[in-house]
Formats: C-alpha cells, sequence, structure tokens
C-alpha cells in the first residue's frame, strides 16, 4: 500500500514537471492563453473528452498536422483556434515538423488572360525526382502577377495594383500598400507590370521587399524606371531608394530569373535593347551594381540583347548565364561564367546536347525556370503544352532529363491560360512569421 | 530466458502484466521501472480500455533485440500501415483519451499518430460547424467576426 502510494506522487510530480515544461511554452505563444486549462483538465476524468479538455500545447500539435490549405478555415472555428493558428509559436512549429517531412516542392504560378493567377504545388514522387505531382491548389481570389518570387517560404504576388506577401504554408497573408511612383509615364509610354523581390538583410534580421516600376516606349526605348523597399515589419512602409550618380534605369528581363547570395539578389536587365547587364541589389545598403553582359562575339548572326534567351543561373557557385538562344536549332548552349566581379572577368563554356536528347528540344522553345540545388538547369516550355513537363539539364555531366508533371486540375488546361512560372524549393524553406 | 514483467495497474485497478521492453516506450514507465523496480505502477488517470489499447500499441511497436519471442517487429512499411488501421478502429472519444494517454505516458509515436488522426478527422469537416459539432467546441465568435477573418483570409471551399 505504501509502496502504492509512493509511485502516485512520484507520478504526480513527473506529471507536473511536464506541465510546467508546456507551461513555458504558453508563455511563449503569447498573452492570449488562458492556463485554466492545462492541470485541472488533464486530471478531470470524465466519460469522454471533448476538445476542451485537450491542453494547449497537444491542440497545436493536432493543427500543425492539418493541410496548409485549410488554415484559414480552421481559424473561425473558435477564438482559441484562430489565436492559436496566428501565434508566432504555432509557425515555428510547424516548420519543425515539416521539416521532418521535408520533400522537394515545385510551385508553379499559372496566369489566365485576365490577370488572374492560380497557384499550385506539387511534391515529387520518386527519390529521383521524375515526376512531380499536383498535392495542393494555393489559390487565393484575386491573386494575380505572372511572377513567383520566393524567399526562405515567402512568396510574393500581386493583388490588383499591391503587392502581397504569402506563406503558403501556414496560408497567412500580407497585403501591402500601393506605391505612389515619382516618375510619370509620358505618352506612348507603357508602365510595365512591378517587378518583385524578396531578400534579406541578415544584419537587422530583416525581410524585405525590392519594387521595380517601369516605364517605356516601343523595344525599350526612354526607359525610365525607380526602385522602393519595404522593411517586412508591423507598421513597415514604401521607401524609394536612392539613385547612385551613376545609375542607369534598367528593366528586369521578363521572364528572369534571380539568384540570391548572401543579402543580395542578382538579376538580369536591360539597360537598352542592345545592352543588358547583370544587376544587383544588396538589401542591406540597399544599393546597385551592374556589370554589363560580355558581347557575344562568335561569328554567329548578331542578335540585340533583347532577343536573346538568356537567364541567370548559379553554376560552381558563380552567378553565371546561360545562354540558350541556339539550343532550339542546334542543340547548343552558352555559359558565360562571371569568374570574378570586381575584375569584370568571364570565362566561357559551350554546351552541345547529345544527339539522342536532342529531340527534347526541338520543337518547343524552351525557357529558363530556375536551378536545382545540385546545380541542374531547369527549363520549362515557354507555351503552356497540354502535357506539362519540365526538363532538367545536367550541366556538368551534359545530361538532359525529362520530368513530368501530373494531376495539374483540368480547368487549369484550358487554353486561355497563357503563361506559367514555376519555382523549385528543394533546401529546406523557412518557415517565417509574418509580424502584422 | 525468461522476460522481465512489470504490472501496470489501470485506474480502475486492472492490472495487466506487461514484458518491460514493450512497456519501456513510455519514457515515464522507463524512468519508473529504474526508480522503483519490481513495484506495481498504478496509472491512475487511464482506464482499463485505454491502457489495453496502449500496451497493444506498444507491444506491436516493440524493438525485438534477440530476433524471436512472440512480439513482433515488422517493416517501417507494414507498421504505418498497421497504425494507420489501429486508429482508424477507435472512436471519436477514445481516440482522445488514447492521445491523452500518449502524451502522459510520453510516448511521441503515439502521440504522432493519434495527433495526425484527429488532423484527418478535422480536415475531413467540411465547414467550421462541422468541426465544432464534432468536437464539441463553443462557437465564441459573432457572424461578423467569422465573416472578418474570411475576408481577411478569402479562401476557396
Amino acid at each position: 500500500m505504501d509502496a502504492k502510494v509512493d509511485n502516485s506522487s512520484t507520478l504526480f510530480k513527473l506529471k507536473k514537471r511536464r506541465s510546467t515544461t508546456s507551461f513555458c511554452n504558453l508563455l511563449i505563444m503569447g498573452s492570449f492563453l488562458r492556463l485554466a486549462l492545462t492541470q485541472q483538465n488533464r486530471r478531470k476524468r470524465r466519460r469522454s473528452r471533448d476538445m476542451s479538455e485537450i491542453p494547449l500545447d497537444l491542440l497545436i500539435e493536432i493543427l500543425c498536422r492539418l493541410p496548409a490549405k485549410y488554415l484559414a478555415r480552421f481559424k473561425c472555428v473558435s477564438k482559441q483556434w484562430s489565436s492559436l493558428i496566428s501565434s508566432r509559436y504555432f509557425c515555428e512549429r510547424l516548420y519543425t515538423i515539416r521539416q521532418r517531412k521535408r520533400r522537394p516542392h515545385l510551385y508553379m504560378c499559372l496566369v489566365d488572360t485576365d490577370g488572374q493567377s492560380a497557384l499550385l504545388s506539387m511534391s515529387s514522387t520518386s527519390p529521383d525526382n521524375t515526376c512531380f505531382v499536383v498535392d495542393q491548389d494555393l489559390s487565393i481570389p484575386g491573386m494575380g502577377g505572372h511572377y513567383l518570387n520566393d524567399l526562405h517560404g515567402l512568396m510574393c504576388f500581386s493583388m490588383g495594383k499591391r503587392a502581397c506577401i504569402y506563406n503558403p504554408s501556414t496560408g497567412q497573408r500580407l497585403t501591402l500598400p500601393k506605391i505612389k511612383p515619382h516618375i510619370i509615364a509620358e505618352q506612348g509610354q507603357n508602365r510595365s507590370i512591378n517587378r518583385y523581390y524578396i531578400g534579406y538583410d541578415p544584419v537587422n534580421d530583416q525581410h524585405k521587399l525590392l519594387c521595380t516600376i517601369l516605364m517605356y516606349s516601343d523595344r525599350l526605348f526612354n526607359l525610365k524606371s525607380e526602385h522602393w523597399v519595404f522593411v517586412l515589419e508591423a507598421g513597415g512602409s514604401w521607401k524609394k531608394v536612392v539613385p547612385h550618380e551613376n545609375y542607369r534605369p534598367h528593366a528586369p528581363f521578363a521572364l528572369g530569373q534571380y539568384c540570391i547570395s548572401g543579402s543580395v539578389v542578382n538579376y538580369l536587365a536591360w539597360h537598352d535593347m542592345y545592352t543588358y547587364a547583370i544587376v544587383s541589389f544588396d538589401f542591406r545598403s540597399e544599393e546597385f551594381t551592374t556589370i554589363i553582359a560580355p558581347e557575344d562575339d562568335r561569328d554567329y548572326v548578331f542578335v540585340p540583347a533583347l532577343e536573346r534567351k538568356a537567364n541567370l543561373i548559379e553554376y560552381d557557385g558563380k552567378i553565371t548565364i546561360f545562354e540558350h538562344s541556339y539550343l532550339k536549332t542546334r542543340g547548343m548552349a552558352v555559359l558565360w561564367v562571371l569568374e570574378d566581379a570586381e575584375k569584370k572577368e568571364w570565362s566561357t563554356r559551350s554546351l552541345v546536347l547529345e544527339p539522342c536528347q536532342r529531340h527534347l528540344v526541338e520543337d518547343t522553345e524552351l525557357i529558363v525556370q530556375g536551378t536545382t540545388q545540385d546545380g541542374k538547369v531547369i527549363l520549362a516550355p515557354s507555351a503552356v503544352p497540354s502535357r506539362f513537363y519540365i526538363l532538367c539539364y545536367d550541366l556538368q555531366s551534359n545530361d538532359l532529363r525529362k520530368v513530368d508533371i501530373k494531376g495539374v486540375p483540368p480547368h487549369h488546361l484550358i487554353d486561355k491560360e497563357r503563361y506559367f512560372d514555376l519555382r523549385l524549393i528543394d533546401e529546406n524553406e523557412r518557415v517565417i512569421y509574418l509580424e502584422t | 530466458m525468461s522476460k522481465k514483467m512489470i504490472v501496470l495497474k489501470s485506474s480502475e485497478g486492472v492490472s495487466f502484466v506487461v514484458e518491460e521492453a514493450v512497456a519501456r516506450q513510455s519514457k515515464i514507465i522507463s524512468f519508473l521501472v529504474e526508480e522503483f523496480p519490481d513495484r506495481e505502477l498504478p496509472l491512475t488517470n487511464m482506464t482499463s480500455e485505454i491502457l489495453r489499447k496502449t500496451i497493444e500499441y506498444c507491444k506491436k511497436h516493440v524493438v525485438e533485440d534477440d530476433g524471436g519471442g512472440d512480439s513482433s517487429s515488422s517493416s517501417s512499411g507494414d507498421l504505418k500501415e498497421w497504425d494507420v488501421k489501429f486508429v482508424a478502429e477507435i472512436d471519436q472519444p477514445r481516440l482522445m483519451d488514447l492521445l491523452m494517454a500518449a502524451n502522459y505516458l510520453d510516448i511521441p509515436s503515439l502521440l504522432d499518430v493519434t495527433c495526425q488522426k484527429v488532423a484527418d478527422t478535422i480536415a475531413a469537416c467540411n465547414d467550421e460547424k462541422e468541426i465544432r459539432a464534432t468536437f464539441n467546441i463553443e462557437n465564441d465568435f459573432t457572424e461578423e467576426e467569422v465573416e472578418a477573418i474570411r475576408m481577411e483570409n478569402q479562401y476557396p471551399i
């Protein structure tokens, strides 16, 4: 009998210790939590339990395992659920759980002629990533914009004339205020859609958004550009980037990829129809630097910059221009590797496809859609094909592989779609909590 | 060689004789066995039914080191399938009890499958009303507040 008492009290002590741990978690989670729930309810026994008896730390464990797409729906259940799902603790816990189940994810943005976008998430079904299957439709009504831009699990798209930061893992969204540009379009000038890049300043631990506003006449004549930065924090606002003395207006490539290294985003942009450059923007100092791309002096027919098919990739850890103007016709691609940015030194390398792989590129115009973590270039048809696929080009072994994309809902395949963008996320994406 | 057995006692006072290796999957029991060897362990907040279920789970998941005996060590694929079946057969209130038991006894893998099962049940509900009804949750929102959340997080239904 004595033994029994002993054991019970030890059990109780242990339990108490664990409750204290949960209690600490609760404190982290914020002031909205009521503590009443934990201990008493755990000890009280009834014939059947309902949700209110579940301690908050367990409730979070459950909520973290819900499909992300419906998190907003679950917020409508009760005030408690709503505050839990919006909490920073939930966001961090979600990240830990997701990390355990991490697989490469491909996000696809499909745009129809009205400018409405759909966002689909796809995951790899095989360890060698030869097929991706759509697993979630993350679209939001009113979502627009052609380009997918992501960093640390945050995405950016446009909502009308505003930018919207979206966290597909938590469903959290932040719509930013409109920008009132200082430049104005003259007669005959077009204002193009804004381009956005998400960046990170590791020193101040801030996520920032860069917006480029563009105006130009036909063939990039009379180009004007202006840049704004928004710090993603509570009470943030748009601030105009003060241009340097030698600043030259530039238009980011319409289908351009970008490379992020530390606090710097690099992308390709045109200065005019004959010149293009690698533009680097440092999110910390908020300054631009540009390096004009080398002229192609080989004896091909001269192709103006505007018509060259080139994109930015990372090759051997170096910023590289991947030019594929002759991929379709001659099965050739050229790499312009920026060896030394300070000295503006470049090296080039030509790639010629194996004859047996030429058929993969012969009948379609391709665009670059980024690189995988192991350095393969992702190419995708420029027009929406009837059967979705991408090509993975291993530049080291000169090997081109087709990767199928399955499960795209049929209503996305009707021909009104005219453009799509892809982002492959195969590193561990961080799940960032958006301060609102 | 005979295996070491321990005795667990449910809230109704029913004793369960379990192999130590099986019971040790609970971090709490593992600790208690070391502190109080050869004693009966009373689990005063677990009913016999839930304790039986928990032991069933632990028996299936015990890792055999001598490669024989009646406790099974299965391949991870089979085990996963077994887990799915195991939680599928349990009704809602008992699932909650089992989840609490897994938390109380500190059995991480059982906590994971039960949490996932509850999450799946929530996800299978058509709307928030159904979730509230299934889990007996009080709606403390006004119509306007729900509408505001909807507007803020428009989502396709």
